[in-house]
């Protein structure tokens, strides 16, 4: 099997393919500590493109309760259970580089290319039923309290975890499928899947280890997440040209999805361009990390961790990045509070920021380490270098009149 | 899902069972949400409305759990920088005007 470069676990691993890099690549940042779960990104995609007969199970993007829930059931925690298996208690992380198995490399001798599992209907049916809630009524499947308001709560931690297909460096999907009906587009890293070659295999619903390719019986071939592609070609009637951001990253009401179009290297590496904001999220704060890298797929979806959440969960679920990210996070430096008020300004892809220094306005300290803030203005450019916007570090806050309270 | 009674020994089945609360967990949580609305413009009253509200289940949960007192001062200590900020800029404006005047 050919060996390609992960830079997420920092070494090579086995992947069927050889490796080819896109020159750009789709990729998105999520601050899960202001995500509140409104499921609006939800409820935008399922509007955009899953509203039809056979597609009513179908959520290529979802909002799942941490740590009690997910969509299907249980996915990561089933995953998780099978790499142990297969190399019991080797699942570790020496430093950056993790030393146990990817999703590849645990593959069965004979057989699949890629060690996953193909959910049940009833794992893919109820999404969030009993996650926000501690527990339904007794004995009694897929069933709410009849008087809501009396249910029991958690009564410790969680967080809201929003996922969407990673179009992954390395994708499972892609390497699993028999017919190649999957290809991960050269301009953009986009994965997507050739409805007229697919013959419904379900390889790759199997294969994809955040399962996010989904069987349509209906049409008896596979579908998944195509990243809005004519919004980030800049197609989109109301794009005018410009690049916009996918439905789900652009309908964010609580502003903490921000996608964009990385430039890769030769190497499969990230290339530097240090006012890109995913790049100094990524690459440089490096507050932004990868979900569950240690699968192998490289996924291009990066996360902020919540900072509310104990560290081991945290470092299982992202990585050894965890304490920096959330040490960064809690106290940020100059450039991060201004690169975090970018998310959710604007519908069109940012391409590159710069940062107009104001006065210094406050200095004390914040959780007993220094902490100072500056009224600075951050400004962001398109891809042709034109302002897409500018915003002080304070977000504006409006209040939305009484008499528009429900207007829609 | 669970299919009868959630066994809460399985680790598979988080849905379905309570998980035993730890001192702590929520103290972070609270400082979170307050930090985190405090960075997107809410004031004082309103994040407090905000963790008394029963309907925000994780903020009225820090709430019951470590009482009004310990809440304000999260607050109080979130919304710090902030009002500085706009303080600062209160200042600046009005010795433009003064200026002009
Ligand atoms: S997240 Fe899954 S469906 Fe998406 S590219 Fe990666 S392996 Fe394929
Ligand atoms: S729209 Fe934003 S805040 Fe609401 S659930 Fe989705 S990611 Fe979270």
């Amino acid at each position: 099997m050919p060996k390609v470069r992960n830079w997420q676990i920092n070494r090579e691993m086995d992947y069927p393919y050889e490796a080819a890099f896109p020159e750009r690549q789709f990729a998105f940042v999520i601050n899960t500590n202001r995500c509140i779960g409104c499921q609006t990104c939800t409820m935008a995609c399922k509007s955009t493109w899953t509203f039809s007969k056979g597609q009513e199970h179908m959520w290529w993007t979802n909002v799942e309760t941490k740590p009690y829930g997910g969509y299907p059931a249980f996915w990561d925690a089933k995953l998780l259970k099978m790499l142990d298996g297969r190399n019991p208690d080797k699942q570790v992380w020496e430093a950056e580089t993790f030393r146990g198995q990817t999703i590849f490399e645990g593959a069965p001798p004979h057989g699949s290319r890629v060690m996953g599992y193909l959910p049940t209907d009833q794992d893919w049916a109820t999404p969030n039923l009993y996650e926000d809630n501690a527990v339904g009524p007794k004995g009694e499947v897929d069933k709410l309290h009849e008087t809501g308001e009396q249910l029991p709560v958690h009564k410790t931690w969680f967080f809201y975890l929003a996922r969407l297909c990673n179009h992954c460096s390395y994708p499972a999907c892609l390497a699993a499928c028999p017919r190649q009906a999957i290809y991960k587009r050269p301009e953009d890293g986009i994965v997507l899947i050739d409805q007229s070659r697919c013959r419904g295999y379900r390889k790759c619903v199997e294969a994809c280890p955040y399962k996010k390719s989904l069987y349509r019986p209906t049409t008896r071939v596979s579908e998944k997440c195509i990243a809005c592609y004519p919004r980030v070609e800049g197609k989109d009637p109301e794009a005018g040209g410009q690049r916009m951001e996918t439905r789900c990253m652009a309908a964010c009401i609580g502003q903490v999805r921000m996608q964009g179009l990385v430039k890769m290297t030769k190497e499969g590496d990230w290339a530097e361009e240090r006012q890109h904001p995913l790049y100094y999220l990524v690459k440089v704060a490096k507050v932004a990390l990868p979900l569950y890298p240690q699968f192998g797929t490289e996924p291009n979806g990066y996360y902020i961790p919540p900072r509310w959440v104990p560290r081991d969960y945290l470092f299982q679920m992202f990585g050894p990045g965890v304490e920096q990210a959330i040490d960064r996070y809690t106290v940020p430096d100059r450039e991060l509070v201004a690169v975090l008020q970018l998310f959710r300004r604007s519908n069109r892809i940012i391409y590159r920021y710069e940062i107009e220094e104001g006065p210094k306005v406050y200095e004390s300290e914040f959780h007993g380490k220094p902490f100072t803030l500056y009224d600075d203005t951050v400004i962001a450019f398109g891809e042709k270098g034109e302002e897409l916007f500018r915003t002080k570090v304070e977000e504006p806050f409006m209040t939305r009149p009484d008499k528009h309270i429900n207007w829609v | 899902m669970p299919h009868g009674d959630p066994d809460p020994t399985d680790p598979l089945t988080l849905t379905g069972v309570e998980v035993p609360a730890e001192e702590g967990d929520v103290l972070a949580m609270a400082r979170g949400f307050a930090e985190e609305f405090a960075a997107s413009g809410w004031d004082e009253p309103r994040l407090l409305a905000m963790f008394q509200q029963p309907f925000y289940l994780g903020p009225r949960l820090a709430y019951d759990q470590l009482g009004e007192a310990r809440i304000r001062e999260i607050v109080a200590e979130a919304v710090r920088p902030w009002r500085a900020l706009r303080e600062a800029r209160a200042k600046q404006e009005s010795q433009r005007r003064n200026a002009h005047a």
